[in-house]
């Protein structure tokens, strides 16, 4: 009940995120996948960026670390990246 | 005087109008290819190329000796081109528009400006004819500041002829904006009259006189001709489809090489674009008087 | 699910006319136009639309006279000219990049975003197809073709089609670098002429930068047989394969005109060599 609180309240937010390319939030474009939430607080999700080269990802992954962090009782976060051509870059970078 | 070639539609034979043109006026012309994404005058009027301009745009470098990680400069950025993630500033370059705001802002002075090549531009003569083009390096996205930069070398002391991109956005208005004329250059079908439309209103705001050239004239409907009618727009010329003159233009051949009794149209086009843009003139000074 | 990209360099080489042909002789497929500063698809694919939005894509600075003491440091910091000697900003010049927000003294300048443009969701009679179209003499900085691809995927896997065919648009600039980014094949429709080799080439360096799969189509070959071998023998060198060539056909104009696409009706020499390329592409797309 409590993890499908705080999951509601990372969808939410999540949805709060946009791209600044194409002023749609990041759910409405389809990016964030397999998105898990524990009762402890841990957050779990895929980032797929629209596009394997785009240079936005960075950014949009930095706001989805802040976005979900800044949430009340969210201990964790951790993003994983896929169909990016630096994905591994990217997942260290942001789960710093 | 300034007269720009546009269209809506690519393809309907901006070109082949432009280079025509010049050539026609010889050492009267001076034509600057704006369409700097994929310039083709010089194919067809093959000049001698003597000078070759690389054009940039500054980028941020940062010392990160300096850095504090403030994250200041992601902040001022507009276009995400600069961002604190992690322990690390990262820059992309490709997204940078070179307004220098990080640079400027930064408390700790810790950035500096390199740069990143828009392209080049080349000058030079067609036999009596001067000519100027850009061309966008591959992979560079942004088209209008180095078509700016084609548009400093206009000589004023001659009749400049600008060939435009297609389309009828911020590339074509960059091109156009400061000419008397614009041409634009049409064919008688559903997309030639649907992307005249878009440029003949993208166009309408800089109040600067028009008329149209309607290419392949005896293909297609008569739809632009109904249009340009209802509209008052001036059908400056129809040239109708001629096999020859395609698979000229195709080898690289000027139209007015292909078919020489165009030389008298493009003449009487310089007079009639001379009165068209006096009228609108003493036009518009009776309107403020 | 595979995205093919049609592009062309030079602009009226026929990527419209190839893609609605596509579109026609394709079972299941989603469209989607990102030529979003002359958009010509709909003149043959005739939507009703489902779902329109308007597009927001710029920034531009705007100077509140009343609070603006013209200390001119706005005019000294802008790096594009933009703002007059009357403190007023042109909207053509301004990038949208806040510096003179940032930097104003009396705080008399704001950031605006304006309408850029619109985008659309239509039902088709070649299926679903998502489109845009920028407001006269905007800025095309991609954006919104981004946003036309993004929503085609969506829409996609939703439901369940695994062909998207993107309408590319003409140039190598911002546009058509977001209409190719991430395609699984692009295709380059030329002419064979001089022009048409010169532009080809360029947005063939453009693909392959992305190294993506690349196929070349020629149309009107038989305009010029020794470029349109030229445009081959290239093709082959960079390893882009040669799909077909189309001859010039003015069954194409005619069938335009009627709002058809030419592999419609009848048994014409572009309709003939339009469906063995589409042969030809179809295998690696449904795979």
């Amino acid at each position: 009940m409590e993890a499908e609180n705080m999951e509601s309240r990372v969808r939410h937010a999540l949805s709060e995120i946009v791209d600044p390319e194409t002023g749609l939030n990041i759910m409405r474009m389809d990016l964030i996948h397999d998105l898990t939430v524990t009762e402890d607080g841990e957050v779990g999700l895929v980032f797929r960026p629209s596009s394997p080269v785009c240079p936005m990802a960075y950014s949009l992954a930095n706001s989805i670390k802040k976005k979900i962090e800044s949430l009340k009782d969210i201990r964790s976060v951790r993003i994983a990246v896929e169909n990016f051509q630096n994905a591994d870059r990217l997942e260290r970078l942001v789960n710093q | 005087m300034i007269i720009s070639i546009a269209s809506g539609k690519g393809g309907t034979g901006k070109t082949t109008i432009a280079t025509s043109l010049a050539a026609v006026l010889g050492s009267r012309a001076q034509l600057l290819d704006c369409d700097v994404e994929e310039p083709n005058c010089h194919l067809l009027m093959k000049p001698d190329l003597q000078t070759c301009e690389s054009i940039t745009v500054p980028v941020p470098i940062v010392d990160m000796d300096k850095c504090t990680l403030c994250e200041k400069c992601g902040e001022v950025c507009r276009f995400s081109a600069i961002l604190v993630i992690g322990e690390q500033v990262l820059t992309f370059p490709e997204l940078c528009h070179g307004c220098g705001g990080c640079t400027l802002l930064c408390p700790e002075k810790a950035i500096h400006e390199g740069s990143r090549e828009l392209g080049v531009i080349e000058t030079g003569l067609a036999g009596p004819v001067e000519f100027v083009h850009g061309r966008l390096r591959i992979g560079e996205a942004m088209s209008p500041p180095l078509i700016r930069a084609v548009k400093q070398k206009i000589n004023t002391d001659k009749i400049a002829i600008l060939d435009a991109p297609p389309g009828a956005s911020c590339p074509v208005i960059n091109s156009v904006t400061g000419s008397d004329f614009i041409i634009l250059v049409t064919e008688p079908t559903p997309f030639g009259l649907h992307d005249l439309r878009i440029a003949v209103e993208a166009i309408s705001h800089l109040a600067i006189p028009l008329g149209v050239i309607l290419n392949r004239s005896d293909t297609g409907d008569r739809e632009v001709e109904k249009f340009c009618a209802d509209q008052g727009i001036p059908l400056l010329a129809k040239i109708p489809h001629k096999r020859r003159i395609a698979e000229g233009y195709a080898r690289g051949d000027l139209l007015v090489a292909s078919a020489p009794h165009y030389i008298g149209l493009f003449l009487e086009l310089v007079q009639t674009i001379r009165k068209l843009t006096r009228e609108t003139e003493s036009g518009l000074k009776e309107a403020v008087l | 699910m595979k995205e093919l990209v049609i592009i062309s360099g030079k602009g009226g080489t026929g990527k419209t006319t190839l893609t609605a042909s596509f579109a026609f002789l394709a079972r299941d497929k989603v469209l989607a136009d990102c030529d979003v500063d002359a958009a010509d698809l709909h003149i043959l694919a005739d939507p009703q639309t489902l779902q329109e939005e308007d597009f927001r894509g710029g920034i531009k600075a705007r100077i509140d006279l009343q609070k603006c003491s013209q200390c001119g440091t706005c005019i000294e910091y802008c790096r594009f000219g933009a703002t007059s000697h009357e403190f007023v900003v042109s909207p053509l010049s301004c990038e949208g990049c806040g510096v003179c927000f940032q930097i104003c003294p009396q705080q008399a300048i704001s950031l605006e975003e304006g309408l850029n443009g619109h985008w659309f969701i239509s039902e088709t009679r070649f299926g679903p197809m998502v489109h845009a179209a920028l407001l006269p003499g905007q800025e095309n900085s991609g954006k919104l073709v981004a946003l036309v691809r993004n929503q085609a995927k969506v829409l996609a896997r939703r439901q369940d089609i695994s062909l998207i065919l993107v309408d590319g648009a003409p140039g190598v600039g911002c546009p058509v670098i977001s209409s190719i980014t991430g395609a699984d094949r692009v295709l380059i429709i030329t002419e064979p002429t001089l022009s048409g080799l010169h532009d080809m080439k360029r947005a063939m360096e453009l693909v392959r930068g992305f190294k993506i799969p690349v196929s070349v189509v020629i149309n009107k070959h038989d305009l010029n047989t020794d470029v349109t071998e030229e445009i081959e023998a290239h093709s082959t060198n960079v390893q882009a394969d040669v799909l077909g060539r189309i001859p010039y056909d003015p069954q194409v104009t005619r069938s335009l005109v009627q709002r058809r696409c030419v592999v419609e009706d009848g048994n014409s020499p572009a309709k003939k060599a339009i469906q063995e390329i589409w042969e030809r592409l179809e295998p690696d797309l449904l795979s």
